[in-house]
């Protein structure tokens, strides 16, 4: 879980993006100005700023210095797709550049890779009586370890990563697997009813019908 | 074949041919000259010799032994001085000596007719000589021929082609060389005019010829206005390009934003499992921002009406054109708190009601964007100046900043994009508000101060 801010002056890519962000555990600021952003990350610990470029005020590209020396890392979130633009907001000192339309799930991934290497994600997931500790990789329900194999772990860790919301099997494929995997989508079938056998979560893991699966925590502790 | 050797080889012919013909001519002439001359003479001294000979031998008398050896005598006294004397007796030789012409027998110098003179010139290995004879009144039996060599006027007639044919070839090298000079440098501003063609054909559009002082330079002139003409439509052209680029790249980030919330909102829906009152955000953003794309695809189909379209003028009638705007904006008017006056002191002007319609609807939903949150006031009124109908519509809002005016006819400009974000311009509407005055070929005027408000003007044709 960590503080994100999103700075965008279209309110509905805005709402959006907070959604996205609440659904999966993160605590979202909006901002739909520079003034605004720079009295938000004043007042709040901010682990991250999703950066429009064109927004009222100051543009994201001269916005950029004041979220570094305030040590908030940046993933531009813009239109301007050009490779200039690209060089230029990566060379500001940017973590990552995203233009759009851009896919929630990719979002939510290089926003994961960005807080891992600042060291800000998620250690652990605890739901209901299971424990995970994702960086020792051990899962405990009711204080007793749960052997997984690591594959099992790692399609876990993508359910977990992206809970609430609903992945394809191709799309745990790729994560869980990796894209030269050539499985199939049973193979997600055969793993998913292990997870749910091992850790008790028949219900937790959902199955969203033609679609996939869907890690479901409503009230997470 | 090119210009300057048509010149070059035309200076050549003509000088070349008008020597020969003239050379050729006062050669003959003076040959002729010489001829008639030596004629003359040849006559004269002819006429000398019969005279001499008549005093000095006795034809009727002498013996012929003894008139031969005096024919001999006198004919060597003649020969040292060049001149041959024939002596014939009835048509037959009768004295030769060392003449080295003969003449032939049916020859007309030896049938003269009685007491007669005839000339001849007879040519033999390669000499001309002049021969004169008469059958002399002394001697009617004998025919005296006079022979003299005029080789001399041939060859000098020989000489005089040699020297022209020499003359000409020294003329024909020397013209060369100046012809081929003068010939370039006559065509020197056609090949100059080549060049510059030649250069704005490969988009060189700066290329300019530089003026002359002769005929030339009219059409160095011409050419130069056509270069102007040709690079001011290609600027035109690449402005054109350019702001069409500029319009599509515009009109695909509109879209763009739109599409992407949508595509994401119904993600959003279908990924998870969330609570009724996202869900609800969810739905209703996507209906906006529908909402928005119908938005542009209205304001576009009126950009390409107001384009592509001619306006059908009629006579409307304003007062009930403003009642309707009026109607219409009542609404918006009541949430914004503010107040539309209307002053109208038209009754009617030629127009296309429904393109005036859109326009001053763009004009009021303009003023309202710029009115504060509550209060402010727009004007709406119709009146006459220097004889043309104007409609006018004034606000007090925020107006706009002066950098900022010549940029906003062009499409998907705001002013503040923060502000129309809400109220939900499209910014096309001034694009549009362009073309339709356009239509009417009316003025389209807008003047604004930042902080007091702004005045936009649809100054009609005069009636």
């Amino acid at each position: 879980m960590a503080n994100i801010l999103i700075v965008e002056d279209e309110q509905a890519i805005s709402d959006l993006i907070m959604l996205n962000l609440t659904m999966v555990g993160h605590k979202a600021y909006q901002a739909y100005d520079s003034f605004a952003a720079l009295e938000l990350i004043k007042q709040n610990q901010i682990d991250l700023c999703l950066l429009d470029i064109m927004i009222p005020g100051q543009d994201g590209f001269s916005l950029i210095d004041n979220f570094l020396s305030a040590n908030v890392p940046v993933i531009y979130l813009t239109a301007k797709g050009s490779l200039t633009d690209r060089v230029r907001g990566l060379k500001l000192g940017a973590e990552d550049y995203i233009t759009k339309p851009f896919e929630t799930l990719e979002l939510l991934a290089r926003i994961e890779v960005v807080l891992r290497r600042r060291g800000k994600h998620a250690n652990s997931f605890k739901y209901k009586d299971v424990e995970i500790d994702l960086a020792q990789r051990l899962v405990r329900k009711n204080g007793s370890t749960i052997e997984l194999t690591a594959q099992e772990f790692a399609l876990l860790e993508t359910l977990i990563q992206n809970r609430n919301l609903a992945l394809t099997r191709n799309k745990l494929l790729e994560t869980a697997w990796g894209y030269d995997y050539m499985g199939e989508s049973r193979t997600v079938d055969m793993h998913i009813q292990r997870l749910r056998r091992k850790l008790g979560w028949e219900d937790v893991i959902k199955t969203v019908d033609k679609y996939g699966y869907r890690l479901e925590v409503t009230d997470e502790a | 074949m090119k210009l300057r050797i048509k010149i070059f080889i035309s200076i050549l012919i003509v000088t070349l041919t008008t020597l020969s013909i003239s050379s050729y001519y006062l050669i003959n002439k003076s040959h002729l000259d010489n001829i008639m001359r030596e004629q003359d003479r040849s006559v004269n001294e002819f006429d000398f010799v019969l005279t001499s000979l008549d005093n000095s031998i006795d034809f009727s008398i002498e013996s012929s032994q003894t008139l031969k050896e005096l024919l001999s005598r006198f004919a060597g006294y003649y020969a040292l001085r060049g001149i041959d004397l024939l002596i014939y007796r009835k048509g037959v030789p009768y004295y030769i000596g060392k003449a080295s012409v003969s003449i032939p027998v049916n020859s007309m110098l030896l049938n003269t007719g009685r007491y007669k003179k005839y000339a001849q010139i007879i040519s033999k290995n390669g000499c001309h000589y002049i021969l004169v004879s008469a059958n002399p009144s002394f001697a009617p039996n004998y025919t005296i021929v006079y022979s003299r060599d005029i080789s001399e006027i041939y060859h000098s007639r020989t000489n005089s082609i040699y020297m022209t044919v020499a003359m000409a070839l020294i003329l024909f090298i020397l013209l060369s060389f100046l012809s081929f000079f003068y010939s370039r440098w006559i065509t020197r501003p056609i090949e100059r005019l080549q060049e510059g063609a030649a250069a704005i054909s490969q988009g060189e559009y700066g290329h300019r010829i530089p003026p002359t002082n002769d005929e030339f330079n009219s059409l160095a002139h011409a050419f130069n206005h056509m270069a102007d003409a040709v690079r001011s439509r290609s600027e035109e052209l690449e402005k054109r390009a350019n702001d069409l680029q500029e319009f599509i790249d515009d009109l695909s980030h509109e879209m763009n934003t739109p599409l992407t919330s949508i595509q994401g909102y119904s993600e959003f829906l279908q990924n998870t499992n969330a609570s009724p009152e996202h869900r609800q955000m969810a739905l209703a953003a996507i209906k906006q921002e529908t909402k928005r794309l119908r938005d542009i695809y209205e304001k576009l189909m009126q950009l390409t009406i107001s384009r592509v379209h001619e306006a059908s003028l009629q006579p409307t009638n304003i007062s009930v054109l403003f009642n309707e705007l009026a109607d219409s904006f009542r609404p918006q008017l009541e949430k914004q708190n503010a107040h539309l006056h209307i002053n109208n002191e038209l009754d009617m002007i030629l127009m296309d009601s429904s393109f005036i319609y859109i326009l001053l609807s763009n004009f009021i939903r303009n003023s309202l964007q710029a009115l504060p949150e509550n209060g402010g006031s727009i004007g709406l009124s119709a009146y006459m100046t220097d004889k043309r109908p104007v409609i006018e519509v004034t606000d007090n809002g925020y107006g706009i900043p002066k950098d900022k005016i010549e940029a906003i006819v062009k499409p998907f400009y705001r002013v503040d994009k923060s502000r129309s974000r809400k109220t939900g311009g499209v910014g096309l509407g001034l694009s549009i508000c362009k073309n339709i005055a356009k239509l009417h070929k009316a003025d389209f005027i807008i003047e604004s101060e930042e902080g007091k408000g702004t005045y936009a003007k649809l100054i009609f044709p005069s009636l």
